[in-house]
């Protein structure tokens, strides 16, 4: 077991997991990721050049959601188009 | 004044609430965790998400001196996040499929904390780095056998024992030691002093909460602990890292592990 490998992930991979439980994880993710995504672009507008400096940062937020949505989303697509 | 001393102090200046909303933070970070181990995916998915923005709107928003404390925090609930979202049957592919972003997320808030010193392994070569990952490893070696073992990764060949192993080294030893020593603790310890060990270990155990052992936790916890007073004291990450994987390596693929 590690921080990443934990019993629920175990659960949630396995073949008898809950489809309906993996589905509202991979949802979950999206909703937060487009929530920063919606969140950044409306503060890059208003905040100063420090906070919009900080803002660029949040990318180390960013591309990793995005590389799970990609992981949540391709499996399903796939598996629609089989 | 040492190095150390001069951080006690300057945490010292920090102000109280500023310290009191990463402890905060920190505690909050727990209990989502700990959500992950009794109360299902869906609400620590969901109370991992909440604290992912609150976090990232109160780097945005707060004061200069916890903003990097609270930046680093966030890399708790990505890693959360990628593990539930990317949950795979195979566990040698879930952890390289669910770490690579989280491994991504550390080499880009490295760069964009300005915490470039967690990244540089090649301190590994210094003596104090490498004499305690080979000693921790030849320790593990000898303690495996005493605990109570369930097989994590089983390969069926010696390429699937060596990428297994590969695998298991660089997503769970190394990664793990880069998020909560490097990262976490390099980023409290400006604020906190010397608690940033105690605070970034307990991160580190919530998230072995969910292992179902109770004792591999409090293993884990007490590692955790001496990796984190073994990187304060030598100021590199990178002994610590390779003892972590040569642990995980043993516990996980050649032995079994808990």
């Amino acid at each position: 077991m590690s921080a990443l490998l934990t019993e629920t992930t175990r659960a949630l991979g396995a073949a008898s997991g809950s489809a309906a439980t993996r589905t509202a994880v991979g949802a979950l993710v999206i909703a937060v990721l487009l929530l920063m995504l919606v969140a950044q672009e409306m503060a890059r507008a208003e905040l100063s050049e420090e906070r919009t400096r900080r803002i660029s940062h949040l990318r180390f937020v960013t591309v990793p959601l995005t590389l799970v949505f990609v992981g949540v989303v391709v499996p399903r697509i796939v598996d629609l188009l089989r | 004044m040492s190095e150390s001393a001069v951080i006690n102090d300057l945490a010292l200046r920090v102000s109280r609430p500023a310290r009191a909303a990463v402890g905060a933070y920190v505690a909050a970070l727990v209990a989502a965790e700990a959500l992950a181990a009794f109360a299902g995916p869906v609400p620590a998915a969901a109370a991992e998400g909440a604290l992912l923005l609150i976090l990232l709107v109160h780097y945005v928003v707060g004061a200069g001196r916890e903003a990097r404390a609270l930046a680093a925090l966030a890399l708790v609930p990505v890693l959360r996040l990628s593990s539930l979202g990317l949950a795979t049957r195979d566990h040698v592919a879930f952890l390289v499929i669910s770490g690579a972003p989280v491994l991504l997320a550390v080499v880009l808030a490295a760069r964009a904390l300005e915490l470039p010193g967690v990244l540089a392994l090649r301190e590994l070569r210094l003596r104090s780095q490498w004499h305690v990952a080979v000693g921790v490893g030849i320790v593990a070696a000898l303690a495996a056998p005493a605990l109570d073992v369930v097989p994590a990764v089983d390969p069926h060949s010696r390429v699937g024992l060596a990428l297994a192993a590969l695998a298991v080294f660089v997503f769970v030893g190394l990664l793990e030691e880069l998020v909560f020593r490097g990262l976490i603790q390099g980023a409290l310890e400006p604020l906190v002093g010397a608690w940033s060990v105690a605070a970034a270990d307990a991160l580190f155990a919530a998230t072995y909460l969910d292992s179902g052992s109770a004792a591999y936790t409090i293993g884990m916890a007490a590692f955790g602990l001496a990796c984190g007073w073994w990187v304060r004291r030598t100021r590199s990450v990178a002994g610590a890292a390779v003892a972590h994987g040569l642990v995980a390596v043993v516990l996980l693929v050649s032995l079994g592990g808990s």
